[in-house]
């Protein structure tokens, strides 16, 4: 109360706090459903019953036991939707966790050795930058075949470069700022160097980009399922329902609104958390 | 000065160029034997033994590296599965569907994101200030092809206006042409705003006012040039995603073009035509990347001498 | 045992340079050579305090990386404490790292901002395997203490104080292995006026009470003055003069040490000096004088080769080839 009279900022202050509670609030149910599907999923994700083809969701008139609707199959769509939310966050979870590891990795041994080494990733940075990652994906699943390990570790690398590049740049930074000459004056080993010092100090650029890479690491997930090249039925992902559910748009608008929503909001929560967090990081770097 | 910059920046695009097709070598001989997997199975013995000469496979590596670049610069990179025809040929069949495609999303994501990012600094805090970062914020979170099945249920399903797949008429155009163009509008729109929001902070913009010279010449005159840079960059980048946007895009829309194209070649695994594909969109690509930097040196008379490194 | 040792002097160099190489850029293939340091010689003896003045980019601080351990000469050997520790790598460095600690000029840089003022004068003690964790908080509080950071202080993070306050953390972290020197890299200098006083007061305590000895490196006359017990005046990379300080402030002997010194009464001690030209080294002007080229004094011989540092007296050395301020005397006899 006394805050809002002070500064006036009554309404922006509120809204915020309400935008944080719905994203985080979201997260947590999206998260917990996943962790929960086969828990809480009133069907197996393959369960058929063509008795029961293309019901509607149960709120616009459908059977009740089928609260998202059925598909082509008799597949209830809340199940599947549960399930597809598991597979796609797992990959985007393990996905954007190699992709960070990867990238800072090259961006540290980059900064470090510094010469031949960093030109050779500032050159594959480059090259990175210059092929749509789409494109590298695709010639890369061509090349390998479609198993589900090649596409984890494909839609991992997933921004790399951007990792590279930033922590490159922030380790280089570090290095040659007078707190760590002066540790390297004291005699301290690289290793403390790093881990004491720089990593902390580059840790907050790297959360923000994490929280950046995510969402984008879905939607590449999806896309690829959407077009058949990534996750393979009979597992399911979000993008390959919109994908199977797209040739039913008339019939059976729920099939694909249902996944879709679901990755948008997803989406828009990480990315809304993401630039809150990078507010309030760079307030305290201050 | 100009020139040699140029020069080193031309230099650098080719070298990027040559390493992804010494990638895309590797990435071959690592597949297999390239006989099999850039020639279909169909293919007569002797044209077989043709190319297995052409490529040198019975020579060592480097002998047959140099053969393949020098392939490549000759336009040969194998044979389709489907019928036996030039992987080239069958790529370029396709790109005047991409190419129109591409610039009427990039029109729409010019005239969009530019324009609206315009509009929303000029008229900071408005509804249509906030209209526009709400579209910027929920862009980024709807997948593209999310979008483009919303506008098929709006536009074909709901009011039967427009056709949902195909190619033909410009009305196939539209849907295909927004989704991607406003999919690509939204980061425009976030940076132009900024970066005009920034440039009429600037003194040079009080100094126009204390003058009493109009408002809009000010910001025509002074701020939207001074702003150009960073949109331009973002603009270049822009194609890469667009590019990427594309292939999904035109899976969503049954688009024929080189999207497409890509999906269905990825699926039946013909190298020969995702590496043509590849080097086509690298070197489209690392054009744009030149000319972007070019059109830095044309807008900012200040880069070439920062960049040019003269003593 | 401390008998023995004090026949050396705590700091010795010899001839040591230091070039970095200019790379023009990555087509161009041309390189120049940057001569920091030419090919120095200086001493520092133990409890004496060492002035290093001149204009900025002139190799002072570049001489202080080289002391501390940061770079390596290119040419010359150091001795610390009559060991030679030109070269020694990582842990027979550790050693003499212990005691030779830097306080640089922007204390706000020079602490990581992420970490405790306490935790960070710990560290020093962690590296060097002192003590025992108790015994380390200890130490560290009672070197914070003797700093003036009292215990409310040293809980904070590095933005949560002042200036003068994080400064004095700095020094904190650098006398907390208790060093034998300490290399001041400007360490006053972006300090306002009455903080830069209390500095000094501390940095003057600390000596007396810790038995330390500084390599005071400085564009700031005043302090200079103020503090050092000699002073090497340092141009384009050489030492052309060097002396007792009452002596060099009393009678300066190079014209570039009088330009200097007579530039001291501006009111604003931060004014910079007139400006260097660069340091690049250019073939038919390699060995020139560095001050060649701004001397009112100069002559043939000035644009040929650069002057030797030469003793004048016991304890004063020039390096001009005019010498225009000799007393009348010799100048008469010459």
């Amino acid at each position: 109360m006394r805050i809002e009279a002070a500064t006036g900022i009554k309404p922006d202050y509120r809204s915020r706090s309400a935008t944080f509670w719905l994203c985080t609030g979201y997260l947590a149910l999206v998260t917990s459903a996943a962790i929960l599907a086969m828990f809480i999923a009133p069907f197996g994700y393959n369960d058929q019953d063509l008795l029961q083809r293309l019901k509607p969701p149960s709120f616009l008139g459908g059977p009740s036991a089928h609260l998202l609707g059925t598909d082509q199959l008799g597949r209830d769509v809340f199940s599947r939707l549960l399930f597809s939310i598991q597979t796609s966050l797992a990959i985007a979870f393990v996905g954007t966790i190699i992709g960070a590891a990867v990238g800072t990795s090259l961006g540290f041994v980059a900064a470090h050795f510094g010469g031949i080494m960093d030109r050779a990733i500032i050159m594959l940075i480059d090259m990175q930058a210059a092929l749509p990652f789409i494109i590298l994906a695709l010639a890369a699943l061509a090349i390998f075949g479609n198993s589900f390990i090649v596409f984890m570790v494909i839609v991992g690398i997933h921004s790399w470069e951007t990792y590279a590049r930033l922590i490159r740049a922030a380790v280089l930074s570090a290095n040659s700022s007078d707190y760590v000459t002066a540790m390297r004056i004291m005699g301290a080993s690289p290793w403390r160097i790093y881990i004491r010092h720089v990593l902390p100090n580059v840790a907050g650029i790297l959360i923000v980009q994490i929280t950046l890479s995510f969402p984008a690491v879905i939607l590449l997930e999806s896309g690829l399922s959407f077009v058949g090249l990534g996750v393979q039925p009979p597992s399911t992902s979000l993008g390959l329902m919109i994908g199977s559910g797209r040739d039913l748009l008339t019939q059976a608008p729920w099939l694909a609104l249902a996944p879709g929503l679901t990755i948008f909001l997803t989406c828009l929560s990480v990315s809304m958390l993401g630039d809150k967090l990078g507010d309030k990081l760079n307030v305290t770097l201050n | 000065m100009n020139l040699r910059y140029v020069l080193s920046r031309l230099l650098g695009g080719l070298l990027t160029l040559l390493l992804i097709v010494t990638l895309t070598f590797f990435a071959l001989r690592l597949s297999g034997d390239p006989i099999q997997v850039l020639l279909p199975d169909t293919t007569p013995q002797e044209v077989v033994e043709l190319y297995r000469e052409r490529w040198g496979l019975d020579q060592p590596l480097a002998v047959q590296y140099v053969k393949y670049v020098v392939g490549i610069f000759h336009g040969d990179f194998g044979l389709a599965f489907s019928d036996g025809r030039s992987a080239l040929q069958v790529v370029l069949e396709r790109v005047p569907a991409t190419a129109m495609l591409a610039l009427a999303a990039i029109a729409i994501g010019v005239i969009c994101g530019i324009g609206g990012g315009i509009v929303a600094a000029l008229n900071r805090n408005s509804a249509i200030d906030r209209a526009v970062i709400a579209f910027a914020v929920f862009g980024y979170a709807v997948p593209n092809f999310f979008f483009g099945i919303l506008l098929i249920l709006l536009f074909t399903v709901k009011l039967g206006w427009l056709p949902s797949s195909g190619s033909g008429t410009i009305w196939h155009l539209i849907m295909p042409a927004l989704t991607l163009g406003l999919w690509a509008s939204t980061p425009l729109a976030r940076i132009t705003r900024a970066s005009v929001l920034e440039t009429l902070g600037q003194p040079y913009m009080v100094t126009v006012r204390a003058k009493g010279l109009p408002y809009y010449y000010g910001v025509f005159r002074h701020a939207l040039p001074n702003a150009a840079i960073p949109i331009i960059t973002i603009l270049g980048l822009n194609f890469g995603t667009l590019i990427g946007g594309a292939v999904i895009t035109e899976t969503v829309f049954a688009w024929p073009g080189i999207g497409r194209l890509t999906v269905s070649a990825v699926a039946n695994r013909e190298l020969a035509i995702v590496q043509v594909i590849v080097l086509f969109v690298a070197t489209i690509m690392v054009s744009i990347n030149l000319v972007v930097d070019l059109l830095y040196t044309w807008i900012d008379p200040r880069i070439s001498v920062v960049s040019g490194r003269q003593k | 045992m401390t008998v023995v040792k004090m026949n050396f002097p705590l700091l010795q160099l010899e001839n040591v340079g230091r070039d970095f190489v200019l790379s023009a850029g990555i087509w161009s293939g041309k390189s120049s050579i940057l001569r920091a340091v030419h090919q120095e010689s200086l001493t520092l003896q133990r409890g004496e305090i060492l002035g290093i003045v001149g204009e900025s980019g002139c190799g002072k601080s570049t001489l202080a990386s080289l002391v501390t351990g940061v770079r390596e000469p290119s040419r010359g050997r150091i001795f610390f404490d009559g060991q030679d520790i030109t070269h020694l790598k990582s842990s027979a460095r550790r050693a003499s790292r212990r005691r030779i600690q830097i306080v640089f000029q922007n204390p706000a840089s020079a602490l990581n901002p992420r970490m405790r003022i306490l935790t960070q004068v710990k560290e020093g003690l962690i590296v060097h395997g002192i003590g025992d964790p108790a015994g380390r908080e200890n130490l560290a509080r009672e070197a914070l203490l003797k700093v003036g950071l009292a215990d409310e202080m040293v809980m904070r993070y590095p933005h949560q104080l002042s200036g003068g306050q994080q400064q004095r953390a700095a020094i904190a972290r650098a006398i907390v292995t208790s060093p034998e020197l300490i290399v001041l890299d400007e360490a006053v200098s972006a300090l306002d006026v009455s903080v830069k006083a209390q500095v000094i007061n501390l940095l003057k305590h600390l000596k007396r009470s810790m038995g330390l000895s500084y390599l005071f490196i400085s564009h700031d006359l005043a302090v200079v003055r103020q503090l050092c017990d000699r002073v090497a005046v340092m141009l384009g990379g050489r030492i052309v003069e060097l002396a007792p300080a009452d002596e060099l402030f009393r009678e300066p002997r190079h014209p570039f040490t009088r330009t200097l010194i007579e530039a001291i009464p501006h009111p604003d001690p931060d004014v910079p000096f007139a400006p260097l030209p660069p340091v690049i080294d250019r073939k038919l002007s390699a060995e020139r004088c560095p001050f060649a080229d701004r001397c009112t004094y100069m002559e043939e011989v000035c644009a040929g080769a650069a002057p030797l540092l030469s003793s004048i007296d016991a304890t004063h050395q020039i390096g001009c080839h005019i010498d225009p301020f000799a007393p009348s005397l010799e100048r008469a006899a010459l």
